[in-house]
């Protein structure tokens, strides 16, 4: 079979497309997660054209799409088959060891906040999720996605997962996507009594939820504390002022909160607290976590001695 | 004293703390600024202030009174008035010193360095930041010219034209059709054209509930269009119907005179048309020879074009990398320019470029909706780093606060901008 990639990008897309030859199936896929599927039945042309502008599909391999494409072409006639299989993009590779949550819905294409009911309707029965060993009749998922198949040490894995535990197969998040899809299919001699998801975004939904879940919990507001090594530095008021720039774009001069609070004349211990607590994500606020989150501890000094200085 | 710049090459990194005066024999370097938006009069601002009067700067903008693009959108749909998205450059000259010059650039000469104005004046510069924004694309919208702009608006420049829209919005008949052209990638302020849909719907259910929306859009996806079309479903259901490039939206064109729209052939007749025109640089840029394509191609790590050293460009009229076309981005750029400038002009210290940019976008009455990225400098182009959006089924808490956050960013960017 001839498989041709084509990079129809528009500016800021995450993945390529493709277009495939599959026997007498062309398929075409777009990065905005849009499909085209046009075959010949004798001398017939039949097509779909079929637009799921927000889903979101990533890492999946050509072999994937064209596995899929069998299991699911005939089988379903939902068009969903076709929008996952149009997923098999080339696409950034999943970053598992972030602790983003925004990260980790863009990477796994699915909200966390669908993901938790969907879970509870198809997993909690089994699965626990909360971090401990404690497994139900299926393994406890906490921090499953990026481990190696059949790691916990109490559970009793049918031979087909050990069979993947001694070959050292992960459960990142293409080899997830296929178990969950069809696990009979995809790893025969499973015991998991599910028949796969029907609809693809439930299951991105389901592992951005494990994903979200797994991460460490973030520290209480108001329990963070400047660290001693962090405290003895003397924040340099110069470099303060070249990295207020960034801050003065949204917080003005003024000395009241404008809608968003004044920083200047602050004490320099809770100006750091502040920025250390949204770094750690102890206070909510996406953009301030992501300012903080990219400045280093001696970046936070100064900042908090040039704004301490301030009136 | 004139330094020779060969001498200086072989000079050792402790002679390069010592300023120097690369001016043209005497006096203060002079920076001449063209274009006095986000990125203009933030650069003009920040090399004033930073060098505390060692740099001569001019700022050359045509417009006495800036309207600024953000927050047109809220005007227009009545969260605003007019006056409060309009600022003056006069703090700017008297308390910065910056030579404020209400007029147009109408020639660069890159080997003299200078700029000639369109009232006869001459001039010279060491270092020249362009920040002029973009101009329209003619014959992108087959029927569209600025001829026509007053019947068809874009009011993708704020002022005149933002009001005109307005009011063209208000003598619309009751049940009529709001149509807007919208612009193909790349464009000024990507969530702007669906912003300001939110903001008629918003003014239409109030005043004319069974008036009608028509989008017409040549790209298959918008930014942050599941979360507009959750908001548009919720506030506004029914009213408002996008034409995307598979029903005809890449096949559009206008007759201003009958007021009718033709999408891939079959002609709507409409009551009011936005059209919004596919873009380029601001054409200062293309005069000065440092386009290539429709953009300023610039190095991120100082936004100095890729074309001449001794210009810098700034936001809109950018091609650069990541980084949307928005006035937070070229606030954020205009601060890497000055510093990159000042460490040119008088040694000063350059830190390694860091940028950011958040756009906030507000559906309905304390409906507030952002998307933001921070951004890094590489050798190749400015590159994302990290970057946070709004998430479909947020409470309305958090919307509201997002909104309040976009006011209180708008206070802090214009005084940044403006003093």
């Amino acid at each position: 079979m001839i498989v041709a990639a084509h990079n129809m990008t528009s500016p800021r897309t995450t993945g390529g497309g493709y277009a495939c030859f599959w026997g007498d199936f062309l398929v075409i896929s777009c990065p905005s997660g849009g499909v085209s599927c046009i075959f010949r039945d004798g001398s017939t042309l039949y097509g779909f054209i079929f637009h799921r502008p927000e889903t979101q599909l990533f890492g999946y391999s050509t072999d994937y799409l064209m596995e899929y494409l069998k299991m699911k072409l005939f089988y379903s006639t939902g068009l969903y088959a076709l929008i996952l299989a149009a997923g098999a993009a080339q696409s950034q590779t999943a970053d598992l060891t972030t602790n983003d949550p925004t990260q980790i819905a863009a990477e796994c294409g699915g909200d966390a906040g669908r993901g938790v009911a969907l879970f509870e309707q198809n997993c909690a029965q089994c699965h626990d999720i909360t971090p401990s060993t404690q497994s139900k009749s299926g393994p406890n998922l906490h921090g499953v996605v990026g481990r190696t198949m059949g790691s916990l040490p109490d559970y009793p894995y049918s031979a087909a997962l050990r069979a993947g535990a001694d070959a050292g197969t992960l459960w990142d998040q293409q080899n997830l996507h296929k178990y969950l899809m069809d696990p009979a299919g995809y790893l025969a001699g499973t015991t998991m009594q599910f028949d796969g998801f029907a609809n693809p975004q439930d299951m991105f939904d389901i592992l951005t939820y494990i994903r979200t879940a797994s991460l460490p919990p973030a520290p209480e507001r108001g329990s963070v504390t400047v660290p001693a090594e962090m405290a003895a530095i003397v924040g340099d008021v110069a470099y303060g002022e070249y990295l207020a720039g960034e801050c003065m774009a949204c917080h003005s001069t003024e000395p009241q909160d404008t809608g968003l609070p004044a920083i200047h004349g602050w004490d320099d211990t809770d100006f750091m607290i502040a920025l250390l607590e949204y770094k750690l994500r102890a206070r909510d606020n996406a953009p301030m976590q992501m300012v903080a989150q990219a400045l280093n501890n001696e970046e936070i000094a100064a900042l908090a001695a040039y704004f301490g200085a301030l009136d | 004293m004139k330094l020779n710049r060969r001498l200086f090459l072989g000079a050792t990194a402790a002679t390069l703390a010592a300023p120097y005066v690369n001016a043209a024999g005497h006096g203060r370097p002079k920076v001449v600024v063209i274009g006095g938006g986000a990125g203009g009069a933030t650069a003009a601002r920040y090399i004033a202030k930073d060098s505390k009067g060692e740099i001569d700067v001019t700022l050359v903008e045509p417009s006495r009174s800036y309207y600024t693009c953000f927050f047109s959108n809220l005007y227009i749909g009545g969260f605003r008035d007019l006056s409060s998205i309009a600022h003056s450059y006069g703090t700017l000259a008297s308390q910065y010193g910056i030579n404020v010059v209400h007029d147009w650039a109408v020639g660069i000469d890159r080997d003299a360095k200078s700029v000639t104005l369109a009232g006869g004046t001459v001039l010279p510069y060491d270092r020249l930041i362009l920040s002029p924004g973009i101009d329209f694309i003619d014959g992108s919208v087959p029927g569209w010219s600025t001829a026509t702009q007053n019947a068809m608006p874009h009011a993708y420049k704020a002022g005149s034209q933002s009001e005109l829209l307005k009011a063209q919005i208000e003598s619309m008949p009751q049940g009529g059709v709001f149509a807007m052209v919208a612009p193909p990638n790349p464009y000024r302020c990507p969530p702007g054209p669906y912003e300001r849909v939110s903001m008629v719907a918003h003014k239409l259910k109030n005043e004319n509930p069974t008036a009608k929306i028509l989008i017409v859009d040549p790209k298959e996806k918008f930014s942050k269009q599941g979360l507009f079309e959750e908001g548009w479903q919720k506030h506004y259901g029914g009213m408002i119907e996008r034409i995307g490039p598979d029903f005809g939206g890449n096949n559009v064109s206008v007759d201003a005179g009958a007021m009718t729209v033709s999408i891939d052939g079959s002609v709507e007749k409409v009551d009011v048309c936005n059209v919004i025109p596919a873009m380029k640089a601001g054409r200062i840029c293309e005069m000065a020879g440092i386009t290539e394509g429709n953009w300023a191609p610039v190095s991120g790590h100082t936004m100095q074009s890729r074309l001449d050293e001794n210009i810098h460009v700034l936001g809109d009229a950018t091609n650069q990398g990541d980084m949307p076309k928005s006035g937070f981005s070229a606030n954020s750029q205009a601060k890497v320019a000055a510093m990159a400038v000042r460490g040119a002009l008088t040694g000063s210290k350059v830190f390694p470029a860091k940028f950011s940019n958040t756009c906030w976008s507000l559906i309905d009455t304390n409906d507030g909706i952002k998307v933001g990225a921070s951004y890094q400098a590489t050798d190749e182009k400015i590159a994302k780093v990290d970057g946070f959006v709004s998430q479909t089924g947020e409470d309305a808490d958090l919307r509201k606060a997002t909104y309040e956050e976009s006011v209180g960013w708008y206070a802090g960017i214009t005084s940044d901008m403006f003093g």
